[in-house]
């Protein structure tokens, strides 16, 4: 087995040897090579002795009302009229291209000369409320199912 | 293999909570429950909004329940909303530096962890700041290898799932995680051995 440092999987390895991750064969082989290399020792002691630190840091245990609360949630949001539901938020993006395209047909020939107006807090607002849509599209997306294939 | 079952049990439980089967979602929640607060717990540091954030991800899974295709791992897409979730709210400012509230959950953590061994309280305080070091030094971590490193390190996922989660290739979470290791053992080297 190479040194870890000349091995391009090298920080792999030793990842996932210190994680339990490396099959059997492959653990054999580099604590063979542990014993008599040095410097690959000293990175599997490091990496070894920073994951049981971490270790240090236990998890939390979880409200017991956490599932009350969230079916409430699902109760109370399925009780809401559709309009006030955030399902027509993935047609925003549509309707934005729609006004768009409507503007643009709609639009002068030779265009007036541009005059320079601060852009209106409304504007931004849309602008955020789209970006948001946008956002909340993408999390709801599967992944491996990209934008093209949902059109 | 046991891993590979999970996860298409995942997938399979999905694609009855879209048939409508409401108790299939009460399987996944309490299957993903834990790990989806704890990994927005670490990344927040704060418990309750950790949990807000975590009752967020499970009504965007209900939410899009209807629409679900089982093209990809069910844990891979959860951490994504997660991900993106603790990342907004971080970048919102909505980072809640409660000290007060973090402290009393680490005295909680300490207590059960030294419950069977009854430590000294020098003893509890040494593992409390102990802990307050691993904390500050994964907070200090860039975002994304923060995110990686709590996906790796403490929920066990696969590069391939961080990959997916964090929507980069999977060298690059290698790399992300190699960095972020890099840095934490030289930050708490003092703290190992």
């Amino acid at each position: 087995m190479a040194c870890l440092q000349y091995d391009p999987q090298g920080a792999e390895i030793l990842m996932d040897y210190c994680a339990g991750k490396l099959d059997g064969t492959r653990s054999a082989e580099l604590e063979a090579h542990i014993e008599e290399c040095f410097s690959c020792k000293e990175a599997v002691d490091g990496q070894r002795r920073l994951w049981e630190t971490l270790d240090a840091w236990k998890p939390v245990e979880v409200s017991p009302g956490f599932d009350a609360t969230l079916y409430s949630r699902i109760a109370a949001e399925a009780e809401r009229p559709w309009w006030r539901r955030a399902l027509w938020k993935p047609l925003i993006p549509v309707a934005a291209a729609g006004v768009l395209a409507l503007a643009l047909v709609r639009m002068p020939p030779s265009p007036p000369a541009p005059v320079k107006t601060p852009v209106a807090s409304s504007d931004r607002i849309d602008l955020q409320q789209v970006e948001q849509a946008l956002d909340d599209m993408d999390m709801l997306t599967p992944v491996g199912q990209t934008s093209s294939s949902r059109l | 293999m046991e891993a590979v079952a999970a996860l298409e049990r995942d997938a399979e439980l999905m694609v009855r909570v879209r048939e409508g089967d409401d108790a299939s979602f009460a399987l996944l929640l309490e299957r993903h429950r834990g790990p989806t607060v704890n990994f927005l717990y670490r990344m927040v540091q704060n418990k309750a909004v950790a949990e807000e954030l975590a009752q967020e991800v499970f009504l965007r899974v209900y939410r899009s329940r209807e629409t679900y295709e089982p093209t990809a791992k069910f844990t891979t897409w959860l951490f994504r909303i997660a991900t993106r979730l603790a990342l907004n709210a971080i970048r919102d400012g909505k980072k809640w530096k409660g000290q007060e509230s973090l402290n009393r959950e680490l005295l909680e953590g300490v207590a059960r962890q030294m419950a069977d061994r009854q430590p000294t309280v020098e003893q509890e305080l040494v593992q409390e700041v102990k802990i307050t070091e691993i904390r500050q030094a994964i907070e200090a971590l860039p975002e994304k290898q923060r995110a990686a490193v709590l996906m790796h390190k403490y929920e066990g996922l696969e590069y391939t799932q961080i990959a997916g989660a964090l929507r980069c290739s999977e060298s690059a979470v290698k790399s992300l995680l190699f960095r972020a290791y890099e840095t934490l053992r030289l930050r708490l080297a003092h703290m190992a051995g």
